[in-house]
């Protein structure tokens, strides 16, 4: 099992594996015998010490001549690992949004005529869309990371953590070459000691050991990225898993990133010079090699926003379609539907494929042999059924979310006609109306104030942008007024960065915030024809400023959720498409 | 089809909890309904007897059970499935398992 981001403890995080198999750990009582999916497994073995640490599971009865004689379960992650790079060479997250945003807007106006490796939807539309959700990470860190969380931080800490953690894990696997190949080399260690020891060598018989790999969210990428440099390696086939579960895997939506950041017309090309790419990454050919067969099942749960189905070409890249087909049993990846499509799943989804006992576990059972049915029997949402229902849920929670970010400019405005004792103040609300004009604006700014050049978007390639893109005009702007505030036309990468002049930028970006929270301030000045007397209680402003913080999340998280929404149409997955022609992918 | 569980059956059943047992006896009593079909995936692994193992609870537990004057007689019930019509001697394994179940107390002979 290969985990994905997050902090994980190795011992903790293998028992939770194992304990997901023989309870629900969603009770808030202790288990019974019932919840055991695997009665007639035993645990024969339980190795805290061993590299990496493992427990063995034997079965109860003889095995019959075939069967699986033994099972023993792995945890990796490279948490503590991503973790140490980072804490070694900390990232500023809103560089790398705004960077990521700009790097996004250059190849977006490059796109012509795309020839896209990944046949997925119409490339200049995803690529507006992707626009779009870029420019919400980059005005979502005003709220996250800038002033208002900064005087907040007693009570957002743990939240501000895990958002900043799961954005630095995932540049420290794409974007840090040092951090892609230590846990590149640290996944192959680890996979070569399974495989090189005496454990895995000792057979039965004629009987074979398989190698299955489980592999969660950026885990899925980081054991894809294993699975691409092995799979036609003549002397380390045995580190290919034979088996290969990967799910919440964003392995589609990176993949498709990576062609359209990195690659003209997003056709791979394994000759293709990388030094100037986006992504560390260094494409190479697998073309005409052979390879090790192997099954792969793909879990998406519903409403999990980072997981996809993805078509045969991206289980990779470098090899003809027909190619990749042949290396897999089945003749392609087998995608399977799973989860819930409640609102309340949005948030969760992600993190939930292990309290799926009925359906992820069962599939991840029925691999590993210790349910000896067969995975693609286990019963899962239809595909037609996941997106309508995906994309329904979305609709209702986009309108939820959009109310509750009325709600927040509604409650910041009263408090505000509250000390001018003027209820006509609370029109003023109708300004907040509109969470993509709200995003637009903080993206504006941001793009204003941090959109120079970076290590990878020189300053040529910001001059090349248009001044006639809504995305581009605060980049060419500041390129042109920058110099004249002693904005830099490059980058010194041996030079430390400069924190006071980044801090200074961070409280300045809160500065439009304050405008638009002058508002309604404005509105009841001009309506009772006073300013109001400043010298309020302290709880007032906190009181405001938790509100606005608030509408300015829900703001971002309705554009997200309008964003994934229309990503799912231009994809041909909504209800009118799926009816006329299902993708290919999508099943 | 009328079932009867002798006190060798409801000793091993007893060993579990209250939740498993329902669910083992419900499904059971549901599955042999209408008689022990092929379509009900039971398989027969003593043909001289009838005897019959009934797969149950999510597939996590057999019924071993024999068919008597349109009776079923249930004689015991393993935490197992894993048994295949192929098998060659399937009765022998069928013994082995109820034995190592029951610590040698319940004998299918």
């Amino acid at each position: 099992m290969v985990h994905g981001v997050g902090r994980h403890d190795p011992l903790s995080s293998l028992l939770r594996v194992y304990q997901t198999f023989r309870s629900n750990l969603r009770s808030p009582e202790a288990p019974v015998l019932f919840e055991d999916r695997i009665p007639d497994w035993r645990l024969d073995d339980v190795n805290e010490d061993g590299t990496p640490p493992y427990l063995r599971l034997v079965p109860r009865f003889p095995a019959e001549r075939g069967d699986v004689s033994a099972v023993y379960l792995y945890e990796v992650n490279y948490s503590t690992l991503a973790g140490l790079v980072r804490q070694n060479h900390p990232l500023d997250l809103t560089r790398l949004f705004v960077g990521f945003d700009m790097a996004v807007v250059a190849s977006r106006q490059k796109l012509k005529n795309p020839n896209p490796t990944l046949r997925v939807g119409d490339p200049a539309r995803l690529a507006r869309l992707l626009q779009r959700v870029s420019g919400v990470l980059a005005a979502a860190t005003v709220p996250i990371l800038g002033v208002p969380s900064i005087l907040l931080r007693n009570y957002t800490e743990t939240f501000v953590a895990a958002y900043t953690r799961f954005f630095e894990d995932v540049a420290t696997f794409a974007l840090d070459k040092n951090g892609e190949q230590l846990i590149a080399a640290h996944i192959d260690r680890t996979v070569a000691n399974i495989v090189g020891s005496d454990r895995f060598a000792r057979r039965e018989g004629s009987q074979q050991n398989d190698l299955v790999i489980a592999a969660h969210s950026l885990g899925s990428v980081v054991v894809h990225n294993h699975l691409v440099r092995k799979w036609t390696s003549a002397d380390q086939r045995t580190c290919v898993p034979s088996r290969l579960v990967t799910f919440g895997s964003p392995i589609g939506l990176i993949t498709w990133l990576w062609l359209f950041l990195d690659f003209p017309g997003l056709t791979f090309n394994a000759d293709e010079p990388a030094g100037t790419n986006y992504f560390c990454w260094s494409p190479e050919s697998n073309a005409g090699k052979a390879a090790q067969p192997l099954t792969w099942i793909n879990v998406v749960n519903c409403l999990d926003p980072i997981a996809t189905a993805f078509p045969l070409a991206a289980a990779d890249l470098s090899r003809p379609e027909a190619e990749v087909s042949g290396s897999l049993i089945g003749g392609g990846v087998t995608h399977r539907f799973c989860g819930d499509s409640k609102v309340t799943s949005v948030g969760a989804a992600h993190m939930t494929y292990l309290d799926d006992r009925s359906g992820f576990i069962e599939i991840l059972l029925r691999t590993a042999d210790l349910r000896h049915e067969d995975p693609l029997t286990v019963p899962c949402v239809a595909p037609e059924t996941h997106w309508r229902s995906t994309r329904s849920t979305l609709s209702t929670l986009f309108v939820v979310l959009w109310l509750l970010a009325a709600a927040s400019a509604a409650l910041y405005c009263a408090l505000v006609a509250w000390k001018f004792r003027d209820a006509r103040v609370m029109w003023s609300v109708a300004v907040f109306a509109v969470p993509r004009a709200t995003i637009w604006l903080l993206a504006f700014w941001q793009r204003l104030f941090f959109g120079g050049p970076t290590k990878r978007i020189p300053d040529e390639r910001i001059a090349a942008l248009s001044w006639f893109d809504l995305t581009s005009f605060p980049y060419r702007l500041r390129r042109a007024i920058g110099p004249l505030f002693g904005a830099r036309r490059e980058v010194d990468p041996n030079q430390p960065g400069r924190p006071f002049a980044t801090r200074a930028l961070k409280v300045l970006s809160f500065f439009p915030t304050v405008v638009a929270m002058m508002v309604p301030i404005a509105v009841g000045a001009v309506l009772a024809g006073a300013v109001p007397d400043p010298r309020i209680s302290i709880g007032w402003y906190l009181a405001g400023l938790i509100a606005f913080t608030l509408y300015l999340i829900l703001c971002a998280a309705c554009e997200l959720v309008a964003s994934w929404k229309s990503v799912l149409e231009a994809l041909g997955l909504s209800p009118e498409s799926l009816a006329e022609s299902p993708p290919e992918f999508r099943t | 089809m009328e079932v009867t569980w002798e006190p060798s059956a409801d000793r091993l059943l007893q060993q579990r909890d209250r939740f498993t047992q329902r669910a083992i006896r419900q499904e059971f009593e549901e599955a042999i309904e209408h008689g022990p079909s092929p379509t009900l995936r039971s398989i027969e692994f003593d043909t001289d007897r009838k005897g019959f193992l009934t797969p149950v609870a999510d597939e996590r537990y057999s019924v071993v059970w024999y068919l008597e004057n349109d009776a079923a007689v249930v004689r015991a019930v393993v935490p197992t499935t894993r048994f295949s019509a192929e098998t060659a001697n399937l009765k022998a394994r069928v013994q082995d398992i109820v034995q190592l179940e029951s610590h040698g107390a319940v004998n299918v002979r």
